[in-house]
């Protein structure tokens, strides 16, 4: 290798730094900048529109925090700017956990037959599924209304949470990361005579656990931030039933003006929080979830 | 030395290609390979031979330029080609894995080199067609490489290397993902390949029957140290130190301690035979002006040289030498935080080193005076059943209990004990022995290796 | 007594009642096993995909409680006949291809340079990367109400800051742009993380193999670089697709400022307000969101068709036969 290549791998490295930095500072920067604004006042935003933080300590304020948490009781006048965020968190934590509890259990438990349990056709109907990953969820949106009316869980929680019930995707990763499990472990424990259901719950499980972590968080994060299929069942419903990304969506429709702007900015930071603390410790594994996606094994 | 197209050449080199005191120290302090040194002469076949982490795939990398050299100069056909890039190097390369280009039929990956260097298309297709011809690939050529079998990408990878036309083949470890059988196949076709295209080829293996059978010239490496440069048979008849003498030869060599006094040594079971007392009063004399010219410049020569004795002992099958230390996050802060400490450990090391080669000197020169011990090696098949010799020089008889037998087909290999030490005997498949047998043996004295306990180095070899 | 009365019964009997015990036994534990998620899967997916069906061969207009009134084909014809119905669908999906084939290449251009930058590892590689991928993990909701108040026409940050003056989510063309902007600053760290991995996952001895042929960087990225990621660039070019043809949420929170809302218009956009709006009639919007889904399958087989790997055609054995004959 020539002298020169080691310079030129310094400085390519440099280059990369500088650009990555570049890249990572504007993907940053509308979020500092919606934080910053969050504990601004109005009055501030109007005089010194062009300034990224509040343009003296001083101007330091809760007010749109103080407001956004004024809206949150009922009264008949202000109907239309009635923002219960409580109950907004409480719903959309209860969707997102409980929702994505509910599916790691029945998604294990199904993912253990496919791998562990030899039945005819497990193959066939695994790949079936597989297929079905590839219909476009358009096409069931409508339909899926009516289900829900008939099953008795539209306009209500329910509705949020059964529908991810049926997803592919989460059976696919936890499956896939069975078939890691070395077979002889299972094959000793049962002939050491254990029961398949106590091979699930004290091999199997525990030795899943990160690919189990991983669909957890995916599940919460999309529970979390779902706006779409929320607006369908819950739109019509009371206020207290909505989900915190559905009622911000309304939030914003009511804060067009500027006087509102901390108002707005106030509540999408309480929505972003949560979701913000998770990635915060579970990063690295939230990456390596997504970078395995991609690689076959 | 005359300049050639910005490429330097010294006419002084003979070799073609020639490693003078080459070495490779890694970003983090860990020398991998010490004071290398090497001739080639054209169409050798060289074959660095040594366990795994012994330094002769880097220094095949070194020679690639695939691997930056630390210290020392790499001569490439006499032009100076430390810092020559690979694809200047005139160099073809088969990597231990292969490494065909998925995407790409055979044709495509044994011709892509070419197209690389603008060759003529007519061109292209001559000369893969003859390299298929040479490797049988004619009915390969539009396959990919996950269609093939592990000898045919094998072939596909000799290929690529063939067609170029190249000067110089380096191969890494290119039989070791192929089951027995074909391995054996392959080595005959490597060696017949070799021949045809007259290529010079370095060749490294962790096999020692590969490289026995195989080269023309065989360099056995241990812990980044250069063992023994030497033609096979020299090698397993004259190795030089008790790394060499157990590492070549399967069953190992049996070494034995033994306690010498004035030319007789005596073997742990009592059994004795005359050498020839000048070699070893020769032997310890040199060694001690080597270890009192040590001392005198410690601080220069000192580690090194305890490194290089550490080398020479005897090969454990499965030893793995760590090459690389991970680098541990904030190492450089540990290193600061404890830098008096580490000082400390350095000075305290040292100290070791200077008693241990003070040791060595004081037990060479009781070692030309007095009794001492040696250690003694004689090969299995060395061995022979006290009416069966057939060797030079017969040694006196002694009984040893069979314990077990392991039968080869033609050979039979006896497991037994001397005194309480393993040793192994092997026998002509004809005889008959039988297991808890007493037997009567006695082996070829002109064969036995002396080496001296300290340093593991044969008494016998040549200066 | 029980001598004879184990003769009588055969064997045969007794292979065939064990052999049932072991069914009923293998079965119950499947139905305990895969029983929740199968009834969940049949309840949720499937049977909502057979309703969606139906549905659109139905006049279902939500005031009885299942689909009926049998319509035959009409839904799908007023698809593509009825002048008002019909333009509104084909141009939201004429809409939404347009937007796809701009911003699809640019979500996957753009992730695949940062990986590339990011795969030479420079100081930090990991925060980067973290930060890259941390706009994408909030709801869209939070993210483009920041856009919104950021890109505000009046006091807005940008406008200030620039001095300029553009109506961001007025004007059907830079609400567009907002659009696009809003997709790759939350899209790109998805694939950016997997291409990532894919350049990790490439064979380094076979960029040495191209080295020792002589090979430079150009090289290298097309023949090995390129080649190795290929299935990760599959899988990101059709998921990324896929996905906006089904854009819905980044247009509904920052497009509902436009006047023109008909210029705004995605595909599933349109699903959405026909399902929210008072006409209910369920059946059309059912045939609405089955066209839209046999389009995009349509394009995905076309994708996989396409990059299909493709076979040698033997030419060059044969040409080597010719060779060898020559001889």
């Amino acid at each position: 290798m020539q002298r020169r290549s080691k310079n030129t791998k310094r400085v390519s490295k440099t280059i990369a730094f500088i650009i990555l930095l570049i890249v990572s500072i504007i993907a940053l920067i509308p979020i500092v900048w919606g934080v910053f604004g969050s504990f601004r006042s109005y009055e501030d935003f109007f005089t010194n529109s062009s300034s990224f933080f509040p343009s003296s300590w001083d101007k330091f304020t809760l007010d749109g925090y103080k407001e956004l948490f004024s809206h949150t009781t009922y009264n008949e006048a202000d109907a239309n700017v009635y923002y219960p965020i409580w109950n907004w968190l409480l719903n959309s934590l209860i969707v997102s956990i409980g929702g994505t509890l509910l599916y790691l259990v029945i998604a294990s438990l199904a993912a253990y037959a496919f791998v562990f349990l030899d039945f005819k056709y497990s193959n066939v109907i695994f790949y079936f599924l597989i297929g079905t990953m590839t219909i476009p969820g358009v096409i069931s949106t409508t339909p899926q209304l009516i289900n829900m009316n008939m099953l008795h869980a539209y306009k209500n929680l329910l509705g949020l949470i059964i529908p991810s019930l049926g997803g592919v995707y989460g059976l696919f990763l936890i499956r896939q990361f069975f078939l890691s499990i070395p077979k002889d472990l299972v094959e000793n424990a049962r002939m050491d005579g254990a029961s398949n259901f106590k091979i699930f719950l004290t091999i199997v499980l525990p030795l899943g656990k990160s690919a189990l972590f991983v669909q957890g968080l995916f599940g919460f994060m999309g529970a979390w931030n779902d706006v779409q299929w929320a607006q369908l069942i819950i739109g019509n419903a009371p206020r207290t039933t909505w989900t915190l990304a559905y009622g911000l969506k309304v939030i914003a429709d009511n804060t067009e003006s500027i006087e509102s702007i901390t108002l707005a900015l106030a509540s999408a930071v309480i929505t972003m929080i949560p979701i913000l603390i998770v990635y915060l410790f579970a990063q690295s594994k939230i990456i390596e979830g997504v970078a395995n996606t991609g690689i076959k094994r | 030395m005359g300049k050639n197209n910005d490429v330097y050449i010294n006419e002084k080199i003979s070799s073609f290609i020639c490693l003078e005191h080459v070495d490779k120290i890694y970003a983090n302090g860990v020398k991998a390979v010490h004071d290398f040194c090497l001739d080639v002469d054209k169409n050798e076949f060289v074959a660095l031979v040594g366990p795994s982490g012994c330094g002769k795939s880097t220094t095949l990398r070194m020679i690639a330029g695939l691997e930056d050299i630390s210290n020392g100069n790499l001569w490439i056909n006499k032009a100076y080609a430390n810092y020559l890039p690979s694809k200047d190097r005139d160099i073809a390369m088969v990597f231990q894995s292969y490494a065909l280009y998925p995407n790409k039929n055979v044709y495509d990956n044994i011709s892509f080199g070419l197209k690389i260097r603008h060759v003529d298309k007519k061109e292209i297709e001559q000369r893969v067609f003859e390299t298929a011809e040479i490797l049988d690939l004619g009915h390969l050529l539009d396959r990919f490489p996950r269609e093939l079998s592990g000898g045919q990408m094998q072939r596909v990878a000799l290929g690529r290397a063939i067609v170029r036309k190249a000067n110089i083949f380096l191969m890494d470890e290119p039989l070791s993902n192929l089951d027995a059988k074909l391995r054996v196949q392959m080595r005959c076709e490597i060696v017949r390949i070799h021949r045809e295209v007259k290529a010079t080829t370095i060749y490294v293996t962790h096999d020692q029957t590969e490289a026995m059978t195989m080269a023309t010239k065989i360099v056995v490496m241990n812990k980044g140290f250069i063992q023994q440069i030497a033609k096979p048979m020299e090698a397993y008849l004259n190795p030089n130190n008790l790394f060499v003498a157990t590492f070549i030869g399967s069953p190992s060599m049996n070494i034995f301690e033994a306690k010498y006094n004035k030319g007789k040594i005596t073997l742990p079971n009592g059994t004795s035979f005359k050498i020839d007392a000048g070699i070893h009063n020769e032997f310890y004399t040199k060694r001690l002006e080597e270890l009192n010219n040590i001392l005198d410049n410690f601080d220069e020569f000192g580690l090194e040289e305890m490194r290089r004795i550490e080398s020479n002992q005897p090969y454990i099958k499965g030893e793995k030498v760590v090459k690389v230390e991970k680098k541990k996050k904030f190492q450089w802060l540990i290193n600061l935080i404890n830098k008096k400490k580490i000082e400390e450990e350095k000075v305290r090391t040292r100290e070791e080193m200077r008693k241990k080669i003070e040791l060595y000197r004081d037990n060479a020169l009781h070692a030309l005076e007095n009794e001492h011990p040696l250690y003694i090696g004689i090969r299995p098949e060395h061995f022979f059943l006290n009416e069966d010799f057939r060797g030079c020089k017969k040694s006196d008889s002694f009984k040893v209990k069979v314990n077990m037998i392991e039968l080869l087909g033609s050979e039979y290999i006896i497991h037994t004990n001397l005194d309480d030490k393993k040793l192994q005997i092997k026998l002509n498949g004809l005889v008959s022995v039988k297991e808890e047998q007493d037997v009567d043996v006695c082996f070829d004295e002109s064969l036995v290796q002396i080496f001296d306990i300290d340093s593991g180095l044969s008494l016998r070899r040549e200066k | 007594m029980h001598k004879e009365e184990t003769k009588n019964i055969s064997i045969e009997l007794v292979a065939r009642r064990e052999k049932t015990k072991n069914n009923l036994r293998k079965t119950s534990l499947l139905g305990m096993f895969l029983g929740p998620y199968g009834i969940c899967f049949l309840l949720f997916f499937a049977f909502p995909l057979v309703l969606g069906i139906i549905m659109s061969f139905s006049t279902f207009d939500g005031k009885s409680l299942f689909p009926s009134g049998f319509a035959g084909f009409d839904n799908y014809i007023k698809l593509f006949t009825n002048e008002v119905l019909s333009k509104d669908f084909w141009s939201s999906i004429w809409n939404t291809i347009r937007f796809a084939l701009i911003i699809v290449p640019l979500s996957i251009i753009i992730p695949l340079g940062l990986a590339l930058l990011t795969s030479l590892k420079p100081p930090g590689y990991k925060f980067f990367r973290a930060c890259i991928y941390l706009p994408g993990i909030f709801p869209l909701t939070a993210t483009g109400l920041i856009l919104l108040k950021m890109f505000a026409f009046r006091g807005g940050f940008i406008n200030s800051v620039f001095n300029i003056s553009i109506d961001w989510f007025g004007d059907v063309g830079a609400c567009w742009f907002m659009i696009g902007l809003f997709c790759l600053w939350c899209g790109i760290g998805g694939n950016f993380i997997i291409l990532c991995a894919g350049l990790e996952n490439v064979d380094k001895s076979l960029y040495e193999a191209v080295n020792i042929d002589g090979g430079n960087k150009i090289h290298r990225f097309f023949h090995v670089t390129l080649p190795g990621i290929s299935s990760q660039l599959f899988l990101c070019i059709f998921t990324t697709f896929t996905g906006y043809m089904n854009l819905y949420g980044q247009v509904y929170i920052l497009g509902t400022g436009v006047a023109d809302q008909d210029e705004m218009m995605t595909a599933v956009y349109r699903i959405q307000n026909f399902l929210l709006g008072s006409s209910k009639s369920y059946g059309y919007a059912a045939a609405m969101g089955i066209c839209l889904g046999v389009l995009i399958i349509i394009i995905a087989i076309i994708q996989m068709v396409v990059s299909k790997e493709r076979r040698g055609n033997g030419k060059h054995a044969k040409a080597f036969e010719k060779y060898k004959k020559s001889k």
